[in-house]
C-alpha cells in the first residue's frame, strides 16, 4: 500500500524572498499548483492516502478561490484519503463549510489520539496544544502487530523545550511500536532512526519560500509491504532557491566577476530563484557594478538578487611616503581602532572623493 | 657622457635645448627607477628608449652621511627587463644598504614628489608656486591640490550623504522616502489585528445565520410532511369543490348565450346555408376585383375613347389597310431594284461637285491640251537657251585680255632688256681697251641684233592686236542673238502658262505631275460625268409608271389613317412606316374592345353582390354580434356560440348529476388546519430562507473582501522587513560618509600642523637671510603662505593677498617659499635642486641677493644651475 507524507504546504502564505508583489502573487499561485500536481501524482500512482503533517495553511483567512481549489481536489479524488493533522499555524477558516465533510477527509484532534486503519496499517495522530502536551506521549498506545504510522507536528528534540507546544520529544516516542513517525514543522527533508523498530522523518515543505529554504523540496512516498515501510523522497518543487557565494580577489575586474557568477549559476534552471553574494577583497579601482550584474543575469532566472559584501584591499605601504592629504588620511585611518570593514570603506570613499572619482553607490 | 657635480653649486652655462629635462629625468631614474605600468605603459619609458631597441641606463655616484655609493641601472621595454646594482664607491663591493627603492628609502618621498619638487622652472617662479593648477609643480602641486580641494571633497561627500538624508518635501532623500513607505506599510500592518477581529466577528455572525437557516430548513421539512398528509385527505373534497365552481361558471356562460340567441337558436341547416351564401358573395367579389384589376387606367381609357370615338374598328377595315400597306411595300421594293448602284450615285455626286463652277467643252479642253504641249516644249527650249547664253557669257569672261596683256608686258620688258643689253654690250665691245677687229665685229653684231629684235617685237604686237579686235566683235554679236531668242521664248512661255493657270482655277486642286496631266485628268473626269448622267437619265425614264402608282396608294392609305396617326403623333410621309402604325392601331383597338367587354361583366356581378350582401346583413341583424362590419366574422361568431350553447348545456347536465351523487355519498365539514393554511406557512418559511440565503451570500462576499483586504495589508507588512533592511543599508552608508568627513577633516588638520607650520618658519628664515631684518614688520610675521601656498601678508592687522606686493618682492618671497618646501619635503637627506634659469627677469639688486641666498643654501644643498646668459652666472 502506498502513501504520501507531506507537510508545511503554507498555501496562500506570504513569500520571504523580497519578491515583487506580482512575483509573490505568482509564487502563491504556484504553491497551490504544486499541491494540485501532488494530488495528481497520488492519483496516478495508486496512492491510498495523503498524510498532511501540519501547516497546510498558516493564517486565519484564506482567500476564497484557494479554499475552493483545495476542496475541489479533495472532492474530485474520493479514492484518496486526505489525512490532515493541523499544525501550529493551521488556524484557518478552511474547515468552515456549509456542507458535511467528505468521507475521504480524515482529521485529528487535540483531545485524543485518533487512528485510521488500512488493512494492517494504522495511521495515528494527535495535535499538540498547551492542554495536552504533558500527557500526549503517555496516552499513545499502539498495537505492536500492526504497521504503525504516527503523525505529529513540531520541532524534534531529545528533551522538553521551553515552548512545549511546538516540541516533539523523541525520547518519549521511542519504544512505542512506531514504524514511521511522520513529522511536520521543519521545511527540509530529514530521515533518521527513531528506535530499533522505526524511523522519524520530516518530509520538508513542498516549495521553498525564501533563500533560507534553499535546496530540494518535495514529499515522501511510503510503500508499506508486509508491515515494512520503504521511504522515498520525491523532489517536487516547481522552483528552487539557490544562494551563490563569489569570493573576489583584488585582481578581479567586472568581466571576471560576471564570468564567476556565470560559472557558478550555469547549472541552475531558468525557473529558479538565485541569490548572489559577493565576498572577499577587491582593488580600489574596482567598482562593483551591481546593476550591470542584475542586467546581465536577470533574464536568466525567475528572480535574482545580488549583495555586495566585498571589501577594498588597501596597500598601506603605498601611502607611507605620500606627502599629501591623501597619504595623511590613509596613515591616520591605519591608526584608528575601528572595524576593518568600516576602515576599508571609509578609506575608499575618502580617496575617491579626493581624487574626484565616483564613489556613490 | 659623464658629469661630476660640485658639493655646492654646479653651473651649466649652455644654450636652450641642451637637455635640462632629460638631465632631471636621469637623476630621478637613478634614484627611483623608470616607472612602468601594465595599463598605461608610461610615455617616459618609451620616450627615452633607444630607437634601435635594447637597453639604456647609467650610473650615479652619491654620498649619504659619510659613505659614498654608486648606483647602476639599465632599463628595458618593461620593468622586468630593468637591472639595478648598488656598489660601495670606495671598495667597489656590492652594497645592500639600500634596495631598488633607493629614492624612497633615502628621501622618504615618492617618485612623483621628488620629480616635481627639485625642478624649479624658468617661468615666473612666483606663479609657478602659487598656481595651484600648475601640473609642473607635481608633488608640491599634489599637496596643494588635495588641500585646496578639501572643501570640494567634503562638499561631494555631503552631497552624497544628502541623497539619503535630505529632508526636503520637493526632493526628499532616499531615507525620507523609505520612511514614508515604511509609515504606509506600518499603518497597513497595524490594521491587520482590527481587520482580523472584524473578520472573526463576521465569521461568527455568518455561523449564526447558517444555524438559523438550518433550523428553518428543518421546520420546512415538517410542514412539507403535513402538507402531504392533509393534501391526500383533501384531494377528493377538492374535486367536489372544483366541480361546483365549474357548474357555476357554466351556468353563467349559458345565461349569456341565451341573451345572444334571444330570437332563437339557428338550426345547422340555416348555418350551412348562410355560409354557402357568404362563400358565393366572396367569390363574386373576387371575380369583380380581378376584372377591375385588368382594366386600363383612366388616362389610357380616355386615350382609347378619343382614338376610337366610342366604336372599335372592324376587322375588315384593318385587313384592307394591311393589303394597301403590302402593295406599297412591293412598289417600293420594285423602285429600289430599278435604280443606279450606290457607288454610281456617289461618283455622280462627286463629279457634279467637281464641275460645279464650270463644265468645259470638249474643244476647249483640246485647245488647252495643245497649249500645254506647246508650253512644255517651250520650257525645254528655255532650258537650252539659258544654258547656251550662260556659256557665251562665261566665254566672254574668258576672253578678258588682262592675262594676255600681262604676258605681253612681260615679253615687252624682256625684249627691251635684251635690246638694251645688246646695245650696252655693243658699246662695251666698241670701247674695249684692247680693241680688235673681233671685238668690233662682236660690237656691231650686238647692235644689229638689238635693232632686229626691236623691229620683230613691234611687228608681232601689231598683228596680235588686230586679230583680237576681230574675234571680240564676232563674239558679242553671238551673245546678243542668243539673248534675244531667250527673251522671245520666255515671253511666249509665260503667256501660255497664264492661260492654262486661269483655266485650271475653275476646278478643285488636282494631284498631278504637271499642268498637262491636270488637263488630261479634267478631260477624264468630264468623260466619266457624261457617262453617268446618261445612265441616270435611262433609269429615270424606266421608273416613272411605278412611282405614280405608289404615290396614289400612299395618298389613299395615309388619308384613311390620318385620324389615328394624328393621335399617335406619327407622320407617315416622313417615316413611311405604315405597317407599324397599322399594327399599333390594331393593338389599341383590341385593348379597347376588351375594356368594353369587362366593363359590362363588372356591372352584372356588382348587381349580384349587392343582392346577396343585403340578405346576409339582414341575418346578422337578428343577433348581437360583436363585428357587424364583417359578414364572415359575424357568421363565425354565431356558429361558435351555437356550438358552445350545445356543449355548455350538456356539461351543466353532467355536473349537476355528479354533484348530486357526491353530496349524497360524502359528509362535507372538517375542523382541521386546511391545506391552504399549511401551504401559506410553507411559503413564509421559504421566503425567510431565501432572504437568509441572500444575507449569507452577502456575508460570504464580505468575508472574501475582508480576506483580500487583509491580504493586501499582509503584503504591506511583509514589505516592512525589506524596507527596514534597505533603510539600514542606507543609514550605514550615511554613517560611513559622515565618518569619512570626520576622518578627512582630522587628516587635514594633522597635515597642516605637520607641514604648514614648519613651512612658514623655514620661509621666514630664508627671507631674513635676504633682508637682514631691514623690514621687521613684514619678516617678523607679516608674510605667510595660505592653504594654497599662495603668498599673503598682514599689514596693520589686515591680511592681504600677495598680489598687493611688487612683482620683484613677490617673486623673491615665492622663491623663499619654494626653498622652504624643499626643506619640509626632504627633512633627512637633501636632494639636489635643479634651477632652470629662473632669474632672467631679476634686476641686479635682486639677483645679487638671490646669489647670496644660493651661496648660503649651497652649504646644505647641492645646487645644479642652468643658465643661457653669462650675466646670470652665479659662480
Amino acid at each position: 500500500m502506498r502513501f504520501i507524507h507531506c507537510s508545511d504546504l503554507h498555501l496562500d502564505s506570504k513569500m520571504e524572498s523580497n519578491l515583487s508583489n506580482d512575483d509573490a502573487r505568482l509564487r502563491r499561485e504556484e504553491l497551490l499548483d504544486t499541491f494540485t500536481r501532488m494530488v495528481d501524482y497520488a492519483a496516478g500512482n495508486s496512492v491510498k492516502a495523503i498524510l498532511i503533517a501540519g501547516d497546510m495553511f498558516d493564517k486565519p483567512h484564506i482567500r476564497k478561490h484557494v479554499k475552493q481549489r483545495v476542496w475541489e481536489e479533495i472532492n474530485n479524488h474520493p479514492q484518496i484519503d486526505f489525512i490532515y493533522l493541523q499544525g501550529n499555524h493551521d488556524k484557518s477558516d478552511f474547515l468552515d463549510i456549509d456542507v458535511a465533510y467528505p468521507d475521504n477527509l480524515k482529521l485529528f484532534s487535540e483531545g485524543e489520539w485518533r487512528t485510521y486503519t488500512y488493512d494492517d496499517i494504522a495511521i495515528t495522530g494527535r495535535e499538540i496544544s498547551s492542554y495536552n502536551y504533558k500527557t500526549v506521549y503517555t496516552s499513545l498506545v499502539l498495537d505492536s502487530t500492526r504497521c504503525n504510522i504516527v503523525m505529529m507536528h513540531g520541532q524534534e528534540s531529545e528533551y522538553e523545550g521551553k515552548d512545549k507546544t511546538h516540541i516533539i520529544n523523541l525520547q518519549e516516542l521511542r519504544d512505542k511500536n512506531i514504524d514511521y513517525l511522520a513529522l511536520g514543522h521543519i521545511h527540509s527533508y530529514k530521515l533518521d532512526k527513531l528506535d530499533e523498530r522505526g524511523v522519524y522523518c520530516y518530509c520538508g515543505a513542498l516549495e521553498g519560500r525564501g533563500f533560507d529554504e534553499c535546496g530540494e523540496k518535495g514529499f515522501v512516498v511510503l510503500d508499506v509491504v508486509d508491515k515494512k515501510v520503504e521511504v522515498t523522497f520525491v523532489p517536487f518543487a516547481k522552483r528552487l532557491f539557490h544562494e551563490v557565494i563569489i569570493e573576489m580577489t583584488p585582481e578581479d575586474d567586472m568581466l571576471s566577476v560576471l564570468e564567476s557568477i556565470k560559472r557558478s549559476t550555469v547549472a541552475f534552471p531558468e525557473r529558479d530563484l538565485i541569490k548572489v553574494v559577493l565576498k572577499g577583497y577587491r582593488s580600489m579601482d574596482m567598482d562593483v557594478d551591481l546593476p550591470r550584474i542584475r542586467r546581465t543575469f536577470d533574464e536568466d532566472f525567475f528572480f535574482l538578487k545580488v549583495y555586495d559584501e566585498t571589501r577594498v584591499q588597501i596597500n598601506y605601504e603605498q601611502y607611507a611616503n605620500d606627502k599629501s592629504l591623501k597619504g595623511e588620511f590613509v596613515r591616520l585611518m591605519q591608526k584608528k581602532d575601528i572595524p576593518a570593514a568600516d576602515r576599508d570603506r571609509i578609506i575608499e570613499i575618502g580617496i575617491k572623493a579626493v581624487m574626484g572619482e565616483e564613489f556613490v553607490d | 657622457m659623464s658629469y661630476v657635480f660640485n658639493d655646492d653649486i654646479t653651473e651649466f652655462l649652455e644654450n636652450n635645448g641642451w637637455g635640462k629635462t632629460t638631465f632631471s629625468v636621469f637623476i630621478k631614474a637613478m634614484f627611483y627607477g623608470m616607472e612602468y605600468s601594465r595599463k598605461t605603459k608610461l610615455l617616459e619609458r618609451r620616450h627615452y628608449l633607444p630607437w634601435e631597441g635594447g637597453v639604456y641606463g647609467g650610473s650615479l655616484t652619491f654620498s649619504v652621511d659619510d659613505k659614498t655609493y654608486r648606483v647602476e641601472r639599465t632599463f628595458g621595454e618593461k620593468d622586468k627587463d630593468d637591472t639595478f646594482a648598488l656598489y660601495d664607491a670606495v671598495t667597489g663591493n656590492v652594497s645592500s644598504d639600500f634596495t631598488a627603492n633607493l629614492g624612497e628609502e633615502l628621501f622618504e618621498v615618492d617618485r612623483e614628489s621628488f620629480e616635481r619638487s627639485i625642478f624649479i622652472p624658468q617661468d615666473n617662479i612666483g606663479l609657478g608656486i602659487t598656481d595651484s593648477l600648475n601640473a609642473k609643480m607635481g608633488g608640491v602641486a599634489n599637496v596643494q591640490d588635495d588641500i585646496s580641494n578639501f572643501e570640494n571633497v567634503i562638499k561631494r561627500i555631503e552631497t552624497a550623504t544628502k541623497v539619503y538624508t535630505q529632508n526636503s518635501k520637493v526632493n526628499p532623500g532616499k531615507i525620507k522616502k523609505i520612511n514614508e513607505e515604511l509609515s504606509v506599510a506600518r499603518e497597513q500592518a497595524e490594521r491587520i489585528p482590527v481587520l482580523l477581529q472584524a473578520y472573526e466577528t463576521k465569521r461568527a455572525l455568518l455561523g449564526e445565520k447558517k444555524a438559523e437557516l438550518e433550523k428553518l430548513d428543518k421546520q420546512k421539512v415538517i410542514i412539507s410532511q403535513k402538507i402531504t398528509e392533509v393534501g391526500a385527505r383533501e384531494q377528493s373534497l377538492g374535486e367536489y369543490r372544483a366541480k361546483k365552481q365549474s357548474l357555476e361558471k357554466q351556468q353563467e356562460t349559458l345565461r349569456g348565450l341565451n341573451t345572444f340567441f334571444q330570437k332563437g337558436v339557428p338550426s345547422s341547416e340555416d348555418l350551412d346555408e348562410w355560409d354557402d351564401r357568404e362563400r358565393i358573395l366572396e367569390v363574386n367579389r373576387s371575380k369583380r376585383e380581378e376584372l377591375r384589376s385588368k382594366q386600363p387606367d383612366e388616362d389610357e381609357i380616355e386615350f382609347l375613347k378619343e382614338m376610337f370615338e366610342d366604336s372599335p374598328i372592324s376587322d375588315s377595315q384593318i385587313e384592307q389597310w394591311n393589303e394597301q400597306a403590302r402593295q406599297i411595300r412591293n412598289l417600293r421594293m420594285k423602285g429600289e431594284h430599278a435604280q443606279m448602284s450606290e457607288e454610281e450615285r456617289g461618283n455622280l455626286a462627286q463629279l457634279r461637285n467637281f464641275f460645279v463652277k464650270k463644265i468645259p467643252g470638249a474643244d476647249e479642253i483640246k485647245a488647252h491640251l495643245t497649249l500645254s504641249s506647246r508650253g512644255k516644249e517651250l520650257y525645254g527650249k528655255l532650258q537650252t537657251l539659258e544654258d547656251r547664253y550662260r556659256a557665251l557669257r562665261e566665254k566672254e569672261n574668258d576672253l578678258n585680255p588682262v592675262d594676255d596683256s600681262s604676258n605681253r608686258t612681260t615679253n615687252t620688258i624682256l625684249l627691251t632688256l635684251l635690246v638694251i643689253s645688246l646695245i650696252v654690250g655693243g658699246i662695251y665691245f666698241f670701247t674695249f681697251p684692247e680693241r680688235s677687229w673681233i671685238t668690233i665685229w662682236i660690237g656691231v653684231a650686238c647692235e644689229l641684233s638689238a635693232i632686229l629684235i626691236f623691229v620683230f617685237g613691234f611687228l608681232m604686237a601689231m598683228i596680235r592686236r588686230n586679230r583680237n579686235e576681230r574675234e571680240r566683235a564676232q563674239f558679242e554679236k553671238s551673245i546678243s542673238e542668243a539673248g534675244d531668242e531667250l527673251a522671245a521664248s520666255r515671253s511666249e512661255y509665260d503667256e501660255i502658262h497664264d492661260t492654262l493657270t486661269a483655266f485650271l482655277s475653275d476646278f478643285p486642286e488636282i494631284d498631278a505631275e504637271d499642268i498637262q496631266q491636270k488637263i488630261i485628268e479634267i478631260q477624264r473626269k468630264m468623260d466619266k460625268l457624261n457617262g453617268l448622267e446618261e445612265k441616270e437619265k435611262d433609269y429615270l425614264s424606266s421608273n416613272s409608271e411605278s412611282m405614280d402608282e405608289l404615290s396614289s396608294l400612299q395618298l389613299e392609305l395615309y388619308t384613311s389613317l390620318s385620324h389615328y396617326t394624328t393621335i399617335l403623333e406619327v407622320n407617315l410621309y416622313d417615316t413611311q412606316d405604315e405597317d407599324k402604325v397599322i399594327e399599333e392601331i390594331e393593338e389599341k383597338n383590341e385593348k379597347y374592345t376588351e375594356y368594353l367587354s369587362r366593363k359590362k361583366e363588372i356591372h352584372r356581378i356588382s348587381g349580384e353582390i349587392n343582392a346577396e350582401y343585403n340578405g346576409l346583413m339582414a341575418v346578422l341583424g337578428s343577433y348581437p354580434v360583436e363585428d357587424m362590419d364583417s359578414i364572415t366574422a359575424g357568421l363565425k361568431e354565431i356558429r361558435q356560440k351555437d356550438i358552445l350553447y350545445e356543449e355548455t348545456t350538456k356539461q351543466i347536465h353532467e355536473l349537476k348529476k355528479e354533484i348530486e351523487e357526491f353530496e349524497a355519498s360524502h359528509m362535507i365539514n372538517k375542523d382541521e388546519e386546511s391545506l391552504t393554511d399549511l401551504q401559506e406557512q410553507h411559503k413564509v418559511i421559504e421566503e425567510k430562507m431565501t432572504e437568509l440565503r441572500a444575507f449569507i451570500s452577502d456575508d460570504e462576499k464580505s468575508l472574501d473582501d475582508s480576506s483580500r483586504e487583509m491580504q493586501e495589508c499582509e503584503e504591506a507588512a511583509d514589505s516592512i522587513e525589506g524596507l527596514l533592511e534597505s533603510r539600514q543599508e542606507m543609514e550605514e552608508k550615511v554613517r560611513i560618509y559622515e565618518a569619512t568627513i570626520e576622518y578627512l577633516t582630522e587628516a587635514k588638520e594633522e597635515f597642516l600642523s605637520a607641514y604648514m607650520g614648519p613651512l612658514q618658519r623655514s620661509m621666514r628664515g630664508y627671507l631674513r637671510k635676504i633682508y637682514d631684518d631691514n623690514d621687521a614688520e613684514i619678516i617678523s610675521g607679516g608674510l605667510s603662505l595660505d592653504m594654497n601656498l599662495g603668498i599673503q601678508y598682514k599689514y596693520k592687522g589686515i591680511t592681504r593677498s600677495g598680489d598687493f606686493l611688487s612683482t620683484g618682492y613677490r617673486d623673491l618671497v615665492a622663491f623663499c617659499g619654494r626653498m622652504a618646501l624643499v626643506d619640509i619635503l626632504y627633512p633627512k637627506q637633501k636632494p639636489m635642486v635643479i634651477l632652470d634659469d629662473p632669474f632672467t627677469n631679476y634686476d641686479e639688486e635682486k639677483f645679487g641677493k638671490v646669489k647670496e641666498l644660493l651661496a648660503e643654501m649651497a652649504l646644505s644643498h647641492q645646487i645644479i644651475y642652468f643658465t643661457c646668459h653669462p650675466s646670470r652666472s652665479i659662480v
